[in-house]
């Protein structure tokens, strides 16, 4: 059987185009992110949450053109070996090991909290154990199909994430009070900023794109495609988080544990034929929490397997599937769970989103490693 | 009796004929060395005759062409593969006329017999000489007429394919409403016409070969040389090229030794037997393959989007067939995802529906002694039946079987309150859903993922549909038809523009459809050229 590649680039193995990683990375970033982020920055910046949640955006962007400048220095090398090459190879792995874990934890949290909020609000009746699994095993059937697979998932379920999100939010408009967002910019500036610090880490996971590298078929414009999708994604946010708070309020929306899905749920279709958008919301939770559990697993396994230095990367997710399920079966319940979601996204988290690029990046210019040097 | 040799070793007997094949093979596989006839025409006529032992359809006759010098010809073919009008009339005439009038420098020159047979022993252009054994059987078993010629080691094949065949016949599972009823025929030589009728250009080449070590079926490769991928094209030749089988009978059979991943249920190669299909997709840049005896040909590459399109989807208006295609894509998702979805709301989640419909659903169900999922189960088991029956049945009882069926099972099953009328309701749909898609081989892999669909939304919910719907995604977007995405367009539909979405969910004018679709070359991607047109919207 030949395996002819084709010319204009198409259905390169193992290869994605820049548009395929815009749909991956929002899909990650955004569906999980965005359903508690308007009772996070409600919190600090009451109604001047959406502002938070924009400065936040802009505080992302030099983080993302940091990863994607080093992306673009790798020169199609996988991360580990491209962090060995720069910092030396003790270093390269330990620095390949903090990412994995990074990666094992945000899956774990988040399959965790997944399976929690599952159960409570539509499978009272199905064993904990069996809402965890099943999806833990879908992801991982996802991650070992491949990085083609995954971006041409991401495009198509992309659709089906913000149609009803759009549809939702577009019809929303007799349900929400507007005058909920005035005055506007009156909270103080550290509220704000500190709203935005929560909002930060709404962009979890953008941290992958540093490990794109080896799958871009053509990284050239990737800054800007990156940069795109991020602002892209800040948008779709700020937007959410301001109907949000308009619809519950800035002292309402602290009392939902998840107000954009429960804006979802209560927001009353005209002519619908359904009394509540369960299946909406099933639909929005459910590939949202596929999305981020599958990319954590896939890039969890294949670091792992830069670092161990052979096998194949299917046996690597399968090693971490278990590992997965113990990390996230052992806090005893949701609130220990968030309490070290918080913990690992303001140490591990904001070390692999920007402590760490921005000292691969030093230590890259320090020695004098140009773009123009990249195979791009 | 054809004498045997006994090997030393095993004591086994091997038929002369059949050793001097494996040799023959044998020393061809390994060895560059070149088989050839005999110049000798005797030790020609007993290698075929060791060759056709027993085999009655073969008839052979010794002719005298120049008779006074004992110089004779050797005619063999297959009876009934042949035309007898061609080989009684144009050939065996001219044959045994030259055998009274020896050419005039007959005694002063060494005769080329082979040229002068050539030259006026036939009345047929299509002719052509061979010295391959194995080839020339190759030709006689496909209907040619071999004729061996004393004194050289070179046969002339002569074009007498003449099968018996049932014409052109009309299309049977891909009917228009308006259009063409012509359809593909078993015979490869008719089918080829029929779309050489329709693509006119010296440019639609036609690559003949063959597959099956005993049933030699003829295949042929119908494509435009200039728009056709030639990465699609190679990897399609050499995966034909690599089957090593005794015998493909039908398309089915070649497809799946094409396909990139034959375990899936999902068709990654389209059939078709409308000819105006096929020529439609070689012009697109796709590949036509037609099997020797089968009445449908195989295209490829095929995406998911070609699946949803119809032959009449050109014939009528645009605005309509767009709503023709929308409908059908919502049909797909009916017939995959209602039974499953009815039962995931209806087990686990009845409060996301409105009041009434949940205590009408309920009282509907009242006296129903089984969960929902057994009662679709047992109505889709009903269905499955019933269609595989009616497919089964003549056709005038088959339609009785569907009223039956569907009237008075249907209405019984309510009555003795076995089943719930809403689910005789969620059944059909899905039925009826899964007649409105234009390709049977989808709808097949819909009927087996919608079971997969059902079990899991029975087992946890909205959650276990999802978990289904993504898991049959994930597989989706795995696929890939001779290196197309098979998700195409909607997972990388930048890559040529977008423009293949004018001729997906809806169907545009085709004045808006300037570039050919994914399958073509690159270089090749401008099929219609509007300068001329002008803006067809001004009004003259």
């Amino acid at each position: 059987m030949t395996n002819t590649e084709f010319r204009d680039g198409f259905a390169l193995n193992n290869k994605i185009s820049l548009r395929q990683l815009q749909a991956l990375l929002f899909l990650e970033i955004f569906g999980f992110g965005v359903t508690a982020l308007p009772r996070r920055v409600a919190e600090s910046a009451a109604q001047d949450g959406w502002v938070s949640v924009l400065a936040a955006t802009a505080m992302i962007i030099p983080v993302v053109m940091i990863i994607s400048h080093l992306t673009k220095l790798a020169r199609g090398l996988s991360f580990h070996n491209f962090a060995c090459s720069v910092l030396s190879k003790p270093l390269g792995v330990a620095v390949s090991l903090i990412f994995c874990s990074r990666l094992v934890l945000l899956a774990a949290f988040n399959l965790r909290i997944f399976a929690e909020i599952t159960r409570q609000t539509m499978l009272p009746a199905t064993p904990f154990a069996v809402i965890f699994v099943s999806m833990l095993m879908l992801a991982a059937y996802g991650a070992a199909k491949g990085i083609e697979t995954r971006a041409r998932m991401a495009e198509v379920l992309i659709l089906v994430v913000l149609l009803p999100l759009i549809f939702v939010f577009g019809i929303s408009g007799r349900d929400i009070d507007i005058t909920n967002l005035a005055p506007v910019m009156v909270s103080p500036i550290e509220n704000i900023l500190a709203g935005s610090f929560s909002a930060f880490f709404a962009f979890s996971g953008i941290e992958v794109l540093l490990l794109l590298s080896p799958y871009l078929s053509r990284p050239k414009h990737l800054t800007k495609s990156s940069a795109q999708v991020t602002v892209t994604i800040g948008i779709f946010m700020a937007i959410v988080t301001a109907v949000t708070i308009s619809r519950f309020g800035p002292e309402g929306i602290t009392h939902q544990m998840w107000p954009v899905l429960k804006m979802m749920d209560t927001i009353s279709l005209p002519g619908s034929i359904t009394d509540r958008q369960g299946a909406l919301i099933m639909t929005f939770w459910i590939i949202s929490a596929y999305a981020i559990i599958n990319a954590a697993l896939f890039f969890s396994s294949l670091l792992l397997k830069d670092v161990m230095g052979r096998g194949q990367h299917s046996g690597y997710i399968l090693a971490l599937v278990p590992i997965i399920a113990i990390l996230a079966y052992l806090p005893k319940n949701l609130v220990t769970v968030y309490d070290l979601h918080t913990f690992s996204n303001s140490t591990i988290g904001l070390a692999t989103m920007a402590g760490i690029p921005l000292i691969i990046f030093i230590i890259a210019k320090i020695r004098g490693m140009k773009l123009k040097n990249a195979r791009l | 009796m054809p004498f045997t040799i006994i090997i030393p070793h095993t004591r086994a007997k091997i038929p002369y004929h059949l050793l001097c094949i494996k040799i023959r093979r044998l020393i061809k596989l390994y060895s560059v060395i070149n088989l050839q006839l005999y110049s000798e025409l005797e030790k020609n006529i007993q290698y075929f005759e060791e060759l056709f032992v027993e085999c009655g359809d073969w008839v052979k006759r010794k002719i005298p062409v120049v008779s006074n010098l004992s110089r004779y010809v050797y005619v063999m073919y297959i009876d009934g593969m042949v035309d007898r009008s061609v080989l009684e009339l144009s050939i065996l005439p001219r044959l045994m006329a030259s055998a009274l009038k020896p050419p005039e420098d007959f005694f002063h020159a060494p005769i080329d017999l082979l040229t002068t047979l050539k030259e006026g022993g036939m009345m047929t252009a299509d002719l052509r000489e061979e010295t391959d054994p194995d080839k020339i059987i190759s030709a006689v078993m496909s209907g040619d007429t071999a004729i061996l010629v004393d004194g050289t080691a070179t046969a002339i094949l002569v074009a007498t394919r003449g099968f018996p065949n049932r014409g052109v016949p009309e299309t049977n599972t891909e009917v228009v409403v308006q259009g063409s009823n012509e359809a593909f025929s078993e015979v490869m030589r008719f089918s080829t016409a029929l779309l050489r009728r329709r693509v006119k250009d010296p440019r639609m080449k036609v690559k003949q070969m063959q597959v099956g070590r005993r049933t030699m079926t003829d295949i042929a490769l119908c494509y435009l040389d200039d728009v056709v991928r030639k990465e699609v094209l190679e990897r399609a030749l050499a995966r034909i090229e690599n089957i090593d089988i005794d015998g493909i009978l039908t398309c089915g059979a070649l497809e799946e030794f094409i396909e990139e991943d034959y375990q899936s249920p999902f068709p990654q190669t389209q059939i078709t037997e409308r000819p105006d299909k096929a020529a439609s997709a070689i012009l697109e840049g796709r590949i036509v393959i037609i099997v020797d005896g089968s009445p449908v040909v195989i295209l490829i590459p095929a995406v998911i989007d070609s699946f949803f399109q119809s032959a009449d989807d050109y014939n009528q208006r645009w605005e309509i067939m767009s709503l023709a295609r929308v409908l059908r894509f919502a049909s797909a998702f009916f017939a995959l995802a209602l039974p499953g979805l009815y039962i995931a709301v209806t087990t686990f989640h009845p409060n996301m529906l409105p009041m009434m419909l949940t205590f009408k659903m309920a009282a509907a169900r009242e006296s129903i002694p089984f969960p929902a999922v057994m009662e679709v189960l047992i109505m889709e088991f009903a269905f499955e039946l019933l269609r595989e029956a009616g497919i089964r049945l003549p056709r005038p009882v088959g339609s009785s079987i569907g009223i039956i069926g569907g009237l008075i099972v249907g209405e019984a099953a309510v009555s003795a309150g076995i089943v719930s009328p809403i689910v005789v309701i969620i059944v059909a749909l899905t039925g009826i859903a899964s007649f409105a898609i234009p390709s049977y081989s989808l709808v097949a892999a819909f009927r087996l993922s919608k079971f997969l669909i059902i079990a899991l939304s029975a087992a946890l919910g909205l959650l276990g549909f999802w978990i289904a719907l993504i898991l049959l995604l994930i597989h989706l977007a795995s696929l890939k038809s001779f290196g197309l995405p098979y998700l195409f367009p909607f997972a990388a539909g930048d890559i040529n523009g977008f423009t293949d979405f004018k001729d997906s969910v809806f169907r545009l004018p085709i004045i808006f459809m300037k570039k050919r679709p994914i399958y073509a070359n690159p270089e090749q991607k401008i099929r219609l050229n509007t300068e001329k047109l002008g803006n067809p919207r001004k009004k003259e």
